[in-house]
């Protein structure tokens, strides 16, 4: 705010020698400027990486603050399985995390469980119902998740699962030893309490459909369908489609194993297949095709299962099941592969030479080759990667791994928000506009976009080069506490046991908290001009604009890159 | 809980907006930090230097405490002046704070300094230094490093003198409390300013204040460049107390080059390999140095 | 109290009875002894004062004119080239309209090195804005000093008393040193309202620019003008309490004089004695004594030199290529004048002005009817 500048009207007024009488507040230092600061929200690019679209930086600055219940309340508003997605999500967030540029990124993941662990949240009925009833197909994380946001938009909904028990993947697929079935329990329970309906062992029928009142169906039905490898010999006792045997072990019907297993694959089922093997009693060996570093599955994944004694063949192009003559299996024969230069995925291409063979003993083997996208029940076309969820006929919606071809727990999730965005905007009888809520950049939508209740930051996430990276003193990353290893092999028990408090809250400020303002005051303490004031309200910075020169020592002394300097209009 | 990164106390401004500092001025950084430190019980002596200018003209001051404007050479000497007064009228519990630039420090005003040091008045002397006579153009004063392009020395580094080392000579005059600063560090300055006003007696803190102008560097890149200057330990942050006790009070956790201080500057662009390599020894040298004195 | 004083220790007295609060200075040659006597009295507690002890003449004037802002009484005393290296500070101290009271002693100036008798030291500095008063006698001094406190913080302007080096300074007369309760009553407590205050946001001495300096130099030119009248008043309140006042000008023998020599200082002493000596040969000699220079008191003198048909201007002090500053002064302010002005150079560093040599000069001017030269140099040895 200017002042006014002592005018003197005759020499008598003056003073005897110069004497100042008031302050320099009168001069208009702003009209020096060029560029003006603005204390700006940005994207993180932690939340660009996260395809299930969770509100990564605020929940951890929620967490700074000590206030576990609304990190976990924030992270529900767009994802309903944070206890899940903290334990087995891969976590590209942590990729995309600026922090990784320095020392190590933030043990996000590990956050998100410590605040589903250990925080308080309880669901509510939707205060409004819209009256309209939605169908969803499918209990994996895709279509829980459609459940969860279709009914906190008002909508009745009704979960079909054909298995006995809900959850799909995460209950049939994933190991307990990862996720332990009481905490998919817990997840699922809390959607329970919100009225949403769940028909196990059923399926729905477009007759049914129609007779029960949906305005609406989802298909998330994910991709279980076994992608045969077509080896000599396979059917027949002894080998596993690894689907169907980590089934039958989260079942407990598979109570142990003797002997030699062969795991053959490179992906995530086959490490959860081998880990589970080793558990059972097995002697595991897993065999891929390529390299070590070309395995799909996730690099601590593998580490876990080569740290737990699982050999790794490479290289190895199965060809045969070896049987003995009662047909039991002895073994698997396997071509040598020769590495070549890279493919467009970056995994090295192979050459495969028929007659360079070995074998490997093996009393099991499982087949851990990939999945196919199983088949919806009804008759509805669909493209892949259809963002909109929509199929060719309308009212009919698919999400998950049936249509998107990322085939993890969050992208599920992120498909499910889609799927719920896409249904509710079609039972309002509207276009669903995905781009407003879509972080630009990224994958993940927002649900408190939809609602209206937050606006997503325009602009490029903050890089690296803008973070100031001299106010984040080395810290190391968090390891979570795990259970000692011979107990991990020997049963299924949760083998990461997530980190303590004192871990959470160091690992906590070890965010940078890209492009949100925390308040940090420095600003306000390195400018010249003293421009920069505190809002009365703790909600920001105001700026003088009548006296702030322009500097720009505010945005480059910003350690988190929410200040940036705008051009003024002359 | 977000830790707070500053212990700066709340307080009140005594620096008012409005002033006339270039953009991006470090001294008045400096000046915002060292009254917040002393508070409103201050009187200020300045000499001819940037602050002249930076206060404002007749009749308006950007402080709000009293100031005197004294002739260049004169701080420390004016200072005690002020001190007098003050304990003859029974303030006894007033600051008086010198606030001269490097000029008027290292050269024109060093005798009064030196007198001043040596009669241990009761007064805070802060030198801001910006390496050379910046209010006036950029020419060459004894605290500009070698290798600095200015005005009188458009050659950079053919000036091969090494900046005078003020802290130790007013360290060697015994005087109760010298330290030296840096704006990019304003919770080592608040600190020093207090700890400095609690001693009775002669306090010298020497406060490296870049200036964007002079330095040939982006306004905004003010504190970088001085956060380099620590960080590489071109000025390494320590203070003596009673002319014998050296204390580093700043460590940098990750070493940085020189080279990466003298390359964020337009100034040093004139500087050879060889000069950079031989200031990167010197200034290895004295940091070993200043550890040993520190006993560290 | 009588006591019999040397000059600098009659200035001491005089510090010690305006009770300065800040002293702050410099041993020079042959002003010393007003400061040793002043550090003695601050240390046997007789003034209650600060007694800085600093480094240069320079910083002895930067510290008083610091104090000064701040609302304390300052003194402080120099001479010859500790005067010279001051001169910065004089502009300064005047410029900024401060009540600081100082002691010069006049002495020559180097090279060579000579610590004796010459006035051009402070009249050097007339263009300072100081306020110059000239003594003639050890009493004059002690008197000046408690006169010139109250003067320079009635006008907020800086007052210069200024003595002639050893024949004043190391000089012992018989001094009366009035009572303190006396100067107490004449000289009250400094009360500068402009000072500093703690608490209060004032800049002293701010960047002016031309918005502003001229008028600030024109306040300052209008109250040294006023200066004169306030001086007036002074001494003759002065004289009431003690009975001594001095004027700004003192003519001797001056209202039938044909012949009025001007001069300063302690050379007022020897011109009185021969003008007695020519009065008494016939000769109608006058002398003034000019005690106050800055401002510089043109009526005063024109109305004691109006009997005179011919003036003598005797300076002890040299411009050199222009000739004795009072001669200069004075044929300015007599510019309308038609009568003859002698100007005479003598004494420069310490020669002995000798009664003869002062007649030699009354002889110069009744033998011709205009003098030879504008500067006429008495007493050269070679």
């Amino acid at each position: 705010m200017l002042g006014e500048l002592i005018q003197f009207h005759s020499i008598e007024e003056l003073p005897d020698s110069p004497v100042t009488l008031g302050t320099t507040l009168w001069n208009p230092t702003g009209t020096w400027r060029s560029v003006r600061p603005v204390h700006v929200t940005r994207l993180s690019p932690c939340m660009l990486g996260c395809p299930a679209g969770n509100p990564i930086e605020s929940f951890i600055r929620k967490i700074e603050e000590g206030d576990v219940d609304g990190a976990l309340a924030l992270i529900r508003e767009e994802n309903p399985l944070p206890a899940i997605c903290g334990r087995v999500c891969f976590h590209p967030c942590e990729e995309a995390c600026n922090r990784a540029s320095m020392d190590a990124s933030v043990a996000i993941h590990e956050l998100e469980r410590w605040v589903a662990d250990r925080g308080k949240w309880r669901p509510t009925v939707p205060e409004k119902e819209t009256g309209k009833s939605v169908a969803v197909v499918g209990s994996g994380p895709a279509g829980l998740t459609a459940a969860y946001h279709l009914r906190r938009l008002g909508h009745a909904v009704t979960v079909f699962e054909k298995e006995k028990e809900l959850g799909g993947l995460l209950r049939y697929g994933i190991p307990a030893y990862r996720l332990p079935k009481d905490v998919l329990d817990r997840e699922i329970g809390f959607l329970r309490e919100m009225e949403i309906i769940f028909r196990t062992e059923t399926t729905l029928s477009e007759s049914d459909f129609e007779k029960e009142g949906f305005q609406a169906v989802l298909f998330a039905v994910g991709a279980q369908r076994f992608r045969d490898p077509r080896l000599v010999h396979q059917e027949g006792e002894g080998a596993w489609k690894a689907l169907e045997f980590l089934k039958k072990v989260n079942e407990g019907e598979i109570k142990g194993l003797k002997g030699k297993v062969v795991v053959i694959g490179g992906g995530n089922a086959a490490i959860d297949a081998a880990r589970c093997a080793l558990r059972l009693g097995g002697q595991v060996t897993v065999a891929y095709r390529r390299m070590r570093e070309d395995m799909p599955a996730f690099d601590e994944e593998v580490a876990a299962a080569e740290a737990e004694g699982i050999s790794f063949v490479f290289l190895a192009v199965p060809q045969s099941v070896k049987r003995d003559g009662k047909g039991e299996v002895t073994g698997v024969g396997f071509a040598r592969a020769k590495a070549g230069s890279l493919d467009a995925s970056g995994r090295h291409k192979i050459t495969v030479d028929p007659h360079d063979t070995f074998s490997i003993e093996a009393d099991t083997v499982i087949l851990a080759t990939g999945e196919e996208p199983d088949e919806i029940p009804w008759q509805v076309d669909y493209k892949p990667e259809a963002t909109r969820c929509e199929t060719d006929r309308p009212g009919v919606f698919v999400a998950g791994d049936v249509v998107g071809s990322q085939r993890t727990v969050a992208y599920a999730i992120g498909w499910g928000k889609r799927a719920a965005v896409a249904i509710d905007a079609f039972l309002a009888g509207k276009e669903a506009e995905l781009e407003k809520i879509t972080l630009p950049g990224g994958e993940g939508i927002s649900m408190r976009a939809y609602r209206g209740e937050v606006t997503i930051p325009e602009g490029e996430a903050v890089s690296f080069e803008e973070v100031n990276d001299f106010y984040f003193p080395d810290v190391k990353r968090a390891a979570p506490r795990r259970l000692p290893m011979a107990q991990s092999v020997s049963g299924f028990k949760e083998v990461v046991k997530g980190l303590s408090k004192p871990q959470a809250l160091r690992e906590a400020g070890r965010c940078f908290h890209c492009g949100d303002c925390v308040m940090c005051d420095n600003c306000l303490i390195f400018c010249p001009d003293i421009a920069i004031t505190r809002k009365e309200d703790a909600s920001g910075y105001d700026v003088d604009l009548d006296h702030c020169k322009g500097c720009g020592i505010c945005a480059r002394e910003c350690p988190r890159g929410a200040i940036i300097m705008v051009e003024e209009r002359v | 809980m977000i830790e707070p990164t500053y212990t700066i106390e709340e307080s009140e401004e005594l620096v008012h907006p409005g002033h006339l500092a270039c953009q991006g001025c470090g001294a008045t950084i400096a000046m915002r930090y060292v009254l917040k430190a002393l508070g409103k019980k201050t009187v200020v002596v300045i000499p001819a230097c940037c602050w002249s200018i930076i206060v404002g003209l007749f009749p308006s001051s950007c402080l709000d405490v009293p100031l005197i404007h004294t002739a260049f050479e004169t701080a420390a000497a004016a200072a005690t002046g002020a001190r007098a007064a003050l304990d003859v009228q029974g303030q006894e519990d007033v600051n008086v704070l010198a606030w001269a630039g490097d000029g008027g420090t290292f050269d024109i005003g060093f005798q009064a300094l030196s007198g001043a040091a040596e009669r241990n008045e009761n007064i805070i002397y802060c030198c801001y230094d910006n390496e050379a006579y910046m209010n006036t153009g950029i020419q060459r004063s004894s605290a500009t490093p070698v290798g600095a392009w200015t005005t009188t020395t458009p050659q950079g580094g053919l000036e091969d003198r090494p900046k005078k080392d003020i802290v130790r000579i007013m360290a060697a005059h015994n005087v109760p409390y010298t330290a030296t600063a840096n704006v990019a560090f304003p919770d080592d300055l608040y600190q020093k300013i207090k700890k400095a006003a609690s001693y009775k007696g002669m306090k010298f803190i020497h406060i490296l204040s870049p200036c964007p102008t002079g330095w040939r560097i982006p306004s905004s890149e003010s504190i970088e460049v001085a956060r380099l200057a620590t960080l590489s330990n071109v000025f390494p942050l320590y203070e003596v107390i009673n002319g014998s006790k050296w204390r580093v009070t700043y460590i940098p956790q990750k070493k940085v080059p020189v080279e990466k201080y003298l390359e964020a500057q337009a100034r040093f662009r004139l500087m050879g390999e060889e000069e950079k390599k031989r200031i990167q020894k010197n200034v290895d040298e004295y940091w070993k140095e200043l550890l040993k004195r520190a006993k560290r | 109290m009588k006591k019999v004083l040397m000059g600098n220790f009659a200035a001491s007295h005089g510090v010690r009875l305006s009770r300065a609060q800040v002293i702050s200075a410099y041993p020079i040659t042959p002003q010393t002894h007003v400061v040793e006597e002043l550090s003695a009295m601050v240390a046997r507690g007789d003034l209650n004062a600060k007694f800085i002890k600093v480094e240069s003449e320079h910083s002895a004037l930067a510290c008083c004119i610091a104090a000064s802002v701040m609302g304390a009484r300052a003194f402080t005393a120099t001479s010859s080239h500790g005067l010279l290296l001051m001169h910065e500070l004089l502009h300064w101290a005047a410029g900024g309209r401060l009540p600081i009271v100082m002691v010069a002693v006049n002495r020559a100036i180097a090279p060579g090195w000579n610590i004796w008798n010459e006035q051009t030291d402070t009249l050097s500095q007339r263009d300072t804005g100081w306020i110059q008063l000239y003594c003639a006698s050890n009493q004059e001094i002690l008197d000046t000093v408690i006169q010139a406190f109250k003067l320079a913080e009635s006008v907020k302007i800086p007052v210069m008393v200024i003595y002639d080096a050893f024949i004043l300074s190391h000089t012992y007369e018989p001094v009366d040193i009035p009572d303190q309760k006396v100067v107490d009553k004449f000289l009250p407590p400094i009360n500068n309202p402009e000072a500093l205050k703690v608490g209060e946001a004032r800049a002293f001495g701010s960047v002016t620019n031309p918005d502003f300096h001229m008028e600030f130099r024109l306040k300052l030119h209008d109250t040294y003008e006023r200066a004169m009248e306030k001086f007036s008043e002074i001494d003759a309140e002065y004289a009431k309490l003690t009975g001594r006042n001095y004027g700004i000008v003192e003519p001797y023998q001056c209202s039938d004089a044909e012949l009025i020599m001007v001069t300063a200082g302690s050379l007022a002493g020897p011109t009185r004695m021969v003008v007695d000596g020519l009065r008494a040969k016939g000769i109608k000699a006058g002398r003034v004594k000019l005690k106050m220079f800055r401002p510089f008191p043109v009526e005063a003198l024109k109305e004691a030199l109006k009997p005179a048909k011919k003036i003598l201007v005797l300076d002890r002090n040299l411009s050199p290529g222009t000739g004795g500053i009072f001669a200069q002064e004075l044929r300015v302010a007599l510019k309308e004048d038609k009568r003859p002005v002698w100007g005479f150079v003598a004494g420069l560093g310490g020669r002995d002005i000798t009664p003869e040599l002062i007649e030699s000069m009354f002889f110069d001017a009744l033998g011709a009817e205009v003098p030879v030269s504008n500067t006429i140099f008495k007493g050269v040895r070679l």
